[in-house]
C-alpha cells in the first residue's frame, strides 16, 4: 500500500512538472502537450481517433494491440515447449536443429516486420506471425536449457513410484521447466510488444500504434500523446499481468528444495 | 571376517547375486563404488547397511531398486531379475526429493494416483500415512514451507503409500531430531511394521533395530561383515549383549574408516578423537 502510494506520487510529481513546463516560457512544449491538454482531447472526440475510414475506437484499438501480443504469445510459448521437447528428446534432431534455432534466435521481432508483411500482407496474421517469429526462437532455447538442468532426482523418485515415460513427461518434466520458460517469455514480452507497435505503425493502420502513426501524419502532438501514454499503460498493466501468472501459477520456478 | 551364505527355508524376497558397480567417468578413471555384493534378504526381515562414508551405500540401493544397471551380477526381486525401477519396491532416498509443486498430500499421493488407485482408496491410505508420520495439519502445506526432518519425513510417508514390498531406505532419519526420530523407528522399524526393509544407516543403535546388520568395506563396497542381531524387542540399550554388539560394529567400522583416511593412514591432525572423547564413543 505504502508502495503504491509513492508510485502514484512520484507519477503525480511527473504530471505536475510536465503541467508547469507546459505553461511556463522555459522551453516550446507545443509538441509535448501535457495530460490536461491531452485527455481533454481524447474526451472532445468521444474516445474515437483518427480520421476519415481509420477512425476507431480507442478501446477497439486497444484490444487489437493486446489480441495481437496475446494470441503471438500463446502461440509461440505452448509451440516453443513443444518444439523444444522435442529436439531435446532425440539427440541427432537436437544437434541438427540447435544450429539454426540459435541463428534464428538473436534476430529482432521488428526486423520481421518486411518479411512478415510480404508474406501475410496487412493484417492479423502479419502481427501474430511477427510476435511468434520473434519469441519463438529464444523460447525452443530457454525450453532445452531448461530441459538439460533438470533435476534428475526427481525423475527417479517418479521411476520408483512406478510412473512410465510419458507420465514422468506430464507430471515431472513439463512442471519442473515450465516456470522457467514462463520467466523467458516475460522478459522477452517487451520486444514482442515493441514489434507489434512498429507493425502497426507501418503497415497495419490500426491499434495504438497506429494512432501515433496518424497523430503525426496530421501533425496532432495531442494524438501522438494519446498513443504514447495508452502504450505504456498497456504495456505495464500486460507486464504486472505475466508477473502475476508467474507468482499465481508457476511460484515454484525460483524455489530451490 | 566372517562371510557367510544365509541358507533358509523362508521365502526370500530380495537376492543380491555378485553385483559390482562401477561409475564411468569422463574426466577420470571410472570409479569402483561397490565389489561382489552377496545378499539375501527374507519376507518380513529387516536388514540395515552400515559402512564408511562413501563405500557405496546409496549405489548398492540405486542398483536394488532398478535405478542403476550393474555393471557385474544382478538383482533378483520376488523371483525376478530386476531390469527396471517399480513401484513393488519403493525407495526413500537420501534426500527427501519432494515434487515442490505439490503439496504433501499430493506428494504422497502421486504414485497412487500414476497407477490410477480409486479416489476413494487413495484418500484413506494418504490420510492414515499422514497421521503416522505426524503430519495430517500440513496436509496443504508445500514442500518449502517444511523443515528438512519434515520433508523426509514426507519422503518416507510417499514410499509407503506404495505399499510395496520391499522398502529401500537410505538413511531416512538421519535428519530428524532425536524424539522425531524414536517415533518414526518405532513405527518403522518396531515388531508391529511387518515389512521387509532394506535400511541403510550410519546410526549404530539404528542398525541394531533390524534382525541383521551389514557391514561395507571402504570402497569399492563389499561385505565384510554380518551379524544376527538377535535382539528382543523392547530393547535395553543398558542389556550386556546390546553393548557388546554395538561395540563390536563401532570397532569394525572405524577400523574400516581408518583405513580410507589419508594415505598413510593417518587423521587429519584437526580430527585427533582423544582431544574430544576420553574413550572413542560407541555411536
Ligand atoms: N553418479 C555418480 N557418478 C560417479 N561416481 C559416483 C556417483 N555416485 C556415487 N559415486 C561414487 O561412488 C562412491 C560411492 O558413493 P555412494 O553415494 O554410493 O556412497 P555412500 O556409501 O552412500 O556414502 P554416504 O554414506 O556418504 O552417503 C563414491 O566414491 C562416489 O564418489
Ligand atoms: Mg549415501
Amino acid at each position: 500500500m505504502k508502495r503504491l502510494l509513492l508510485s502514484l506520487a512520484s507519477i503525480g510529481l511527473l504530471v505536475f512538472l510536465w503541467e508547469w513546463l507546459y505553461r511556463s516560457d522555459i522551453i516550446n512544449l507545443f509538441y509535448f502537450p501535457p495530460p490536461s491538454q491531452f485527455i481533454t482531447f481524447l474526451f472532445e472526440e468521444n474516445f474515437n481517433l483518427g480520421l476519415g475510414p481509420e477512425r476507431q475506437n480507442i478501446f477497439v484499438s486497444i484490444v487489437a494491440s493486446s489480441l495481437r501480443v496475446l494470441i503471438g504469445l500463446i502461440f509461440s510459448f505452448s509451440l516453443g515447449l513443444l518444439i523444444g521437447m522435442g529436439i531435446w528428446s532425440i539427440p541427432l534432431v537436437n544437434s541438427m536443429m540447435m544450429p539454426i534455432v540459435r541463428l534464428f534466435a538473436p534476430i529482432a521481432p521488428i526486423a520481421w516486420i518486411p518479411l512478415a508483411l510480404a508474406i501475410f500482407g496487412i493484417g492479423n496474421v502479419s502481427a501474430v506471425f511477427l510476435v511468434f517469429m520473434g519469441t519463438f526462437f529464444i523460447l525452443v532455447i530457454a525450453t532445452i536449457g531448461a530441459l538439460n538442468s533438470i533435476d534428475r532426482n526427481l525423475i527417479n523418485v517418479a521411476k520408483t513410484l512406478g510412473a512410465d515415460s510419458s507420465q514422468i513427461w506430464r507430471h515431472v518434466i513439463v512442471p519442473s521447466i515450465i516456470p522457467n520458460v514462463f520467466t523467458i517469455l516475460r522478459i522477452n514480452f517487451i520486444g514482442a510488444w515493441m514489434a507489434v507497435l512498429a507493425a502497426e505503425m507501418v503497415g497495419l493502420r490500426d491499434g495504438l500504434g497506429a494512432i501515433i502513426l496518424i497523430g503525426r501524419e496530421s501533425s496532432n502532438p495531442d494524438l501522438i500523446l494519446v498513443g504514447m501514454t495508452l502504450i505504456g499503460i498497456v504495456g505495464f498493466i500486460f507486464d504486472a499481468f505475466l508477473i502475476k501468472i508467474q507468482k499465481r501459477i508457476f511460484w515454484w520456478s525460483h524455489i530451490n528444495i | 571376517m566372517e562371510s557367510h551364505q544365509h541358507i533358509s527355508t523362508e521365502e526370500v524376497v530380495l537376492e543380491c547375486k555378485g553385483i559390482g558397480l562401477s561409475y564411468k567417468s569422463e574426466h577420470s578413471e571410472p570409479v569402483e563404488a561397490i565389489s561382489n555384493i552377496n545378499l539375501s534378504v527374507q519376507r518380513n526381515e529387516i536388514v540395515s547397511v552400515i559402512g564408511p562414508s562413501g563405500c557405496g551405500k546409496s549405489s548398492l540401493l540405486s542398483v536394488i531398486s532398478g535405478l542403476q544397471a550393474p555393471t557385474k551380477g544382478h538383482v533378483i526381486h520376488e523371483g525376478k531379475i530386476v531390469t527396471q525401477p517399480s513401484f513393488k519396491r519403493s525407495m526413500v532416498f537420501q534426500q527427501p526429493h519432494l515434487f515442490p509443486w505439490a503439496n504433501v498430500y499430493s506428494n504422497i499421493e502421486w504414485g497412487l494416483k500414476r497407477r490410477n488407485v480409486e479416489k476413494k482408496k487413495r484418500e484413506e491410505k494418504v490420510k492414515r500415512i499422514l497421521s503416522d508420520i505426524g503430519l495430517s495439519k500440513w496436509a496443504k502445506s508445500y514442500p518449502h514451507e517444511l523443515s528438512v526432518g519434515m520433508k523426509m519425513r514426507v519422503a518416507v510417508g510417499r514410499a509407503l503409500a506404495q505399499h510395496a514390498n520391499l522398502l529401500l531406505m537410505d538413511e531416512p532419519f538421519a535428519a530428524l531430531d532425536y524424539q522425531t526420530r524414536l517415533l518414526m523407528q518405532k513405527f518403522m522399524l518396531g515388531d508391529a511394521s511387518k515389512r521387509t526393509i532394506l535400511l541403510v544407516t550410519h546410526s549404530i543403535d539404528e542398525a541394531l533395530l533390524a534382525d541383521r546388520v551389514i557391514v561395507l568395506s571402504q570402497r569399492p563396497g563389499r561385505i565384510i561383515d554380518e551379524v544376527k542381531v538377535g535382539l528382543v524387542k523392547p530393547i535395553d540399550p543398558t542389556a550386556k549383549k546390546y553393548i557388546q554388539l554395538k561395540t563390536y560394529l563401532a570397532n569394525k567400522i572405524q577400523e574400516e574408516v581408518m583405513k580410507s583416511v589419508n594415505d598413510d593412514g593417518s587423521w587429519p591432525s584437526a580430527v585427533r578423537m582423544k582431544d574430544v572423547w576420553k574413550h572413542s564413543p560407541v555411536d
